[in-house]
């Protein structure tokens, strides 16, 4: 199962490494531009004064952004950049994970050898973590070094919350597009069911911040759960996103190892 | 105890019935030819055999285990060759050697397996030519020592001098007394190394023959044009027939003997003459309908 992993993890380290160097380019960007930001923080206030409030919520934008750099890097770099990366990188690795290898027949090596079912999945699965683990504690924690650089104040603590929320969030992802991998024989599927419901999620969650009425929508995004500015800022994160993400990814995992072992592995 | 068996195997994809309930046995020791034309369900019962599909309905023993429940413990026995070829691009031909060798085990034969096949091991997948992608591919199947290879198609795609190479290897397997499922659509290669043969067509099996009697059922096509004045009556004998004429000569089919065609033909001056194999569909259409 390691030796699965392991090469499935060397087979994509270029990817990897690229949204890995993404990811602490565009911390770094928003490290370097937070001095500035944070001098120039009531003419911001007034700007966003003229915003609708819910627009304002709906995108994360708070003037509590501009009160400390964690509420910063909160809203501009965790609200919705960073979120998309990890849902390309976590596509990416369950797509190829499975779907991939079945699409080119590539999985006919893995299944002659012997190695059951289980393994190859669980292999394949270890090395989607291994690249999230890699993606999230990399991107999130190098903003620690890059804050000393700049001479931000911050918090070392809540950026590991960061990381813990983030790793959640792309467990749970992983399980869904993982599923998806396990049931497709085309990877393009995979990308555009993750896609498809990482997006209706998205949207789900403006709806129930723009209307009242569909408030008890937001119980069905993962972007509600994943509360980035109270991880960030008050250093901590709810129960029930715990509960929702390690239920979506176990239930999930499973459903794909049980679907992986049953199914026809070859096109 | 066959070392191969296989009872009403049934494989559809929904409406399409791929393999609609085979049974054949492979004896320990035999080179077993599965033949069949493109199309006709060779490949889905050797998916089947490697537990990469599961069957709708049937059985599957392999050295007396069932195919699917001990599919991790066979595949250590189990050599297995696909019919297209299915490597990793981006990886080299050691690559592929070394991640195979370290799940199934290494093989005493590896190092003259890859000077016999003449195969550089250290170019990239994507580099190399489908000849020599087929060669990684025997040289995978044949790694850990396997005591059934199970071939679909094993010389596809490589030259005739690879391909005497790959029926002497199979031919020294058969001596250390392996067993070896060997899938093709060529006749003439069955006929050269296969003990007996499994006939399939549409699914289903039309026959399973010693090799002798399947090479008494060989039929040769061909065209013959005359310089001169001919009398078709002259070749005609059993298994031969005349299936269309022009003025200068006639197209034929012989099943069976050629001699006695090519006897009757040395008594005439031939201004242009061709005979060839016929193909697998028109000696099913003729034997096993």
């Amino acid at each position: 199962m390691l030796i699965i992993a392991r090469r499935a993890l060397r087979d994509k380290k270029v990817f990897l490494l690229s949204f890995v160097l993404g990811g602490i380019g565009l911390a770094w960007m928003y490290a370097a531009l937070f001095p500035t930001i944070a001098k120039m923080s009531g003419s911001y206030s007034e700007i966003l004064k003229s915003f609708p409030e819910a627009f304002l919520e709906a995108f994360g934008i708070g003037e509590e952004m501009l009160t400390g750099f964690e509420s910063y890097m909160s809203s501009e770099h965790f609200g919705l950049v960073w979120p998309i990366m990890l849902i390309f990188l976590i596509a990416s690795f369950a797509g190829a994970s499975i779907s991939r290898e079945i699409e080119k027949g590539t999985m006919e090596i893995l299944l002659s050898l012997p190695v059951s079912r289980v393994k190859i999945f669980f292999g394949k699965y270890l090395s989607g973590i291994a690249a999230l683990l890699i993606f999230v504690v990399s991107s999130v924690l190098s903003i620690i070094p890059l804050a000393e650089a700049y001479n931000i104040d911050y918090v070392v603590s809540h950026f590991f919350t960061m990381s813990l929320l983030g790793f959640l969030f792309g467990w749970a992802i992983f399980g869904l597009s993982i599923l998806f991998s396990a049931i497709f024989s085309d990877k393009s599927k995979v990308y555009m069911a993750t896609g498809g419901i990482m997006i209706g999620m998205y949207v789900i969650r403006i709806v129930s911040i723009l209307s009242d009425k569909f408030d008890k929508l937001k119980y069905f995004s993962f972007f509600h759960y994943y509360n980035a500015p109270d991880a960030l800022s008050k250093n901590s994160i709810a129960l029930e996103t715990f509960i929702v993400f390690i239920s979506v990814a176990v239930i999930t995992t499973i459903l794909a190892a049980v679907w992986f072992s049953k199914r026809d592995a070859a096109v | 105890m066959p070392a191969i068996e296989i009872k009403n195997l049934k494989k559809y994809f929904r409406k399409v019935k791929a393999v609609d309930g085979i049974s054949l046995a492979v004896e320990k020791g035999e080179i077993f030819g599965f033949l069949g034309p493109n199309g006709a369900g060779k490949t889905t019962t050797i998916r089947c055999m490697m537990d990469f599909i599961r069957p709708t309905e049937g059985k599957i023993n392999i050295l007396g285990f069932d195919a699917r429940k001990n599919s991790v413990e066979l595949k250590k026995n189990i050599g297995y060759l696909s019919s297209d070829i299915y490597l990793y691009d981006e990886w080299t031909g050691r690559e592929h050697i070394d991640f195979a060798a370290s799940i199934k085990g290494p093989s005493p034969r590896l190092v003259s397996l890859i000077k016999r096949l003449d195969f550089n091991p250290k170019a990239k997948v994507k580099t190399l030519s489908t000849g020599n992608k087929q060669k990684l591919n025997i040289i995978l199947a044949l790694l850990g020592n396997p005591d059934i290879l199970i071939l679909d198609e094993p010389t596809r795609g490589l030259d005739p001098l690879l391909q005497n190479e790959i029926y002497a290897i199979l031919q020294e397997f058969q001596k250390e007394g392996k067993t070896i499922f060997l899938s093709s659509h060529n006749l003439p290669e069955v006929e050269r190394i296969c003990g007996r043969v499994g006939i399939i067509r549409q699914g289903k099996i039309a026959a399973v023959e010693r090799i002798g009697d399947v090479k008494s059922k060989s039929m040769h096509t061909g065209h013959i044009s005359f310089e001169g004045a001919f009398n078709k009556n002259d070749f005609l004998a059993e298994g031969f027939a005349i299936t269309s004429e022009n003025a200068n000569g006639f197209f034929f089919t012989i099943r069976g003997e050629i001699n006695p065609f090519l006897n009757t033909l040395a008594k005439y001056r031939v201004k242009d003459f061709e005979i060839a194999h016929a193909n697998l569909e028109d000696i099913f259409l003729t034997f096993y309908k």
